[in-house]
């Protein structure tokens, strides 16, 4: 650069001037610099306010991936699992016969399909359930309550004994007398 | 952080501050906010230990310090919205003029030529600011300026030329003002 003008001269001279700082600028900015250093040191870190959903934002789409690849990837059985059931052999009267099957009607859309109605079975009881006591079972009851226990055993031996087989005496029979019979 | 690295970064704060302040003031014409751009710039390399290790220290801190600048200027205040070829302009070569202080011809009373001239300066577009404020301190090269601000370094030239031009232009036409 030509700075045998006495302007450049004044230029440079205003150059070397130019932007200077006020006294003890290093110390200042050393103090800053520490100043935040201990800041750091004794406060964790947290995320800013605007970057709050960040840890949201990563997770919930990790979620929903892991979600959606367990759902298309789970192997699915190939016949559906066989369940036992016991069947009730209905009665007779109880099994409505249906008419065959008519030609479904379709709807105004042709898409719809009316499914034909079917009579509902009658349910039945797989288990007893509970009967009151018929008056019989109830004399039966009482009778037990109210007799001591050693003729309810006597009557249970001679219930036993009741069934044991019959003995019966060979009958004697005795011939007629001919002679009364042709006297008659 | 070790206690050698607190010395070496100590030192570095000391070596370069200034240059770093004037880089930072080129852009935001403010000493107050080109301090405060100086202390972001140390505290972003120190968290970053990016300071360490450094091929050419002025031009990496330079052009750290020229990035936080520009962060920090508000749109309000900007740079004056001069454009280069308005700037360039000799037929009127004060109009451009935007600085709050007095105007050359009082400063040029109070017999303050610097005071005048920066303000020159700071009248200029910052195309042509920055890579003056860059050259003057004879530390950087235009290859040099030409990495920070990411320009040819043939733009660089051109652009130093044509600041140079403007404010000899300028500081002719006050001396003639004041010695008419």
């Amino acid at each position: 650069m030509p700075e045998n003008d006495p302007i450049d001269i004044l230029i440079e001279a205003a150059l070397s001037t130019y932007a200077t700082p006020g006294p003890g600028l290093e110390q200042r900015v050393l103090a800053s610099v520490s100043g935040a250093r201990i800041s750091t040191a004794n406060y964790a870190p947290e995320p800013t306010p605007g970057r709050r959903w960040l840890p949201w934002a990563i997770a919930l789409p990790v979620a929903a991936s892991l979600l959606l690849s367990i759902v298309l990837f789970t192997p699915k059985p190939k016949h559906p699992p066989t369940v036992s059931v016991n069947r009730v052999p209905l009665p007779a009267a109880s099994i409505v016969r249906t008419a065959p099957p008519t030609k479904p009607h379709h709807s105004a859309s042709g898409n719809s399909r009316i499914a034909p109605a079917a009579t509902p079975l009658p349910k039945l009881d797989v288990f007893p359930t509970p009967q009151p006591l018929t008056p019989q079972e109830q004399a039966l009851a009482v009778f037990a309550a109210k007799t001591p226990l050693p003729k309810l055993h006597a009557l249970a031996d001679a219930q036993m004994q009741a069934d044991a087989p019959l003995n019966i005496a060979a009958i004697d029979i005795q011939p007629l007398d001919p002679s009364a019979q042709s006297g008659n | 952080m070790t206690t050698g690295e607190d010395v070496d970064f100590t030192a570095l704060v000391q070596r370069q501050s200034r240059f770093v302040f004037r880089v930072a003031y080129a852009v935001l014409l403010n000493s107050h906010d080109a301090e405060d751009a100086v202390q972001e710039t140390f505290l972003k390399l120190y968290r970053n230990r990016g300071w360490q290790h450094l091929s050419n220290e002025r031009a990496f801190l330079a052009r750290v310090a020229w990035r936080v600048a520009v962060d920090r200027r508000r749109p309000a205040q900007g740079t004056p919205a001069t454009h280069l070829d308005s700037a360039l302009d000799p037929s009127d070569p004060l109009d451009d003029s935007p600085s709050p202080s007095p105007g050359p011809e009082q400063t040029l009373l109070q017999a303050n030529q610097n005071a005048l001239i920066h303000s020159m300066i700071d009248a200029l577009p910052e195309d042509l600011r920055l890579p003056l404020v860059l050259s003057a301190f004879d530390e950087l090269n235009s290859r040099e300026i030409a990495s920070i601000l990411s320009i040819p370094e043939g733009t660089v030239r051109t652009r130093l030329q044509r600041a140079r031009q403007l404010l000899r232009q300028k500081l002719s036409a006050v001396q003639e003002t004041r010695y008419a």
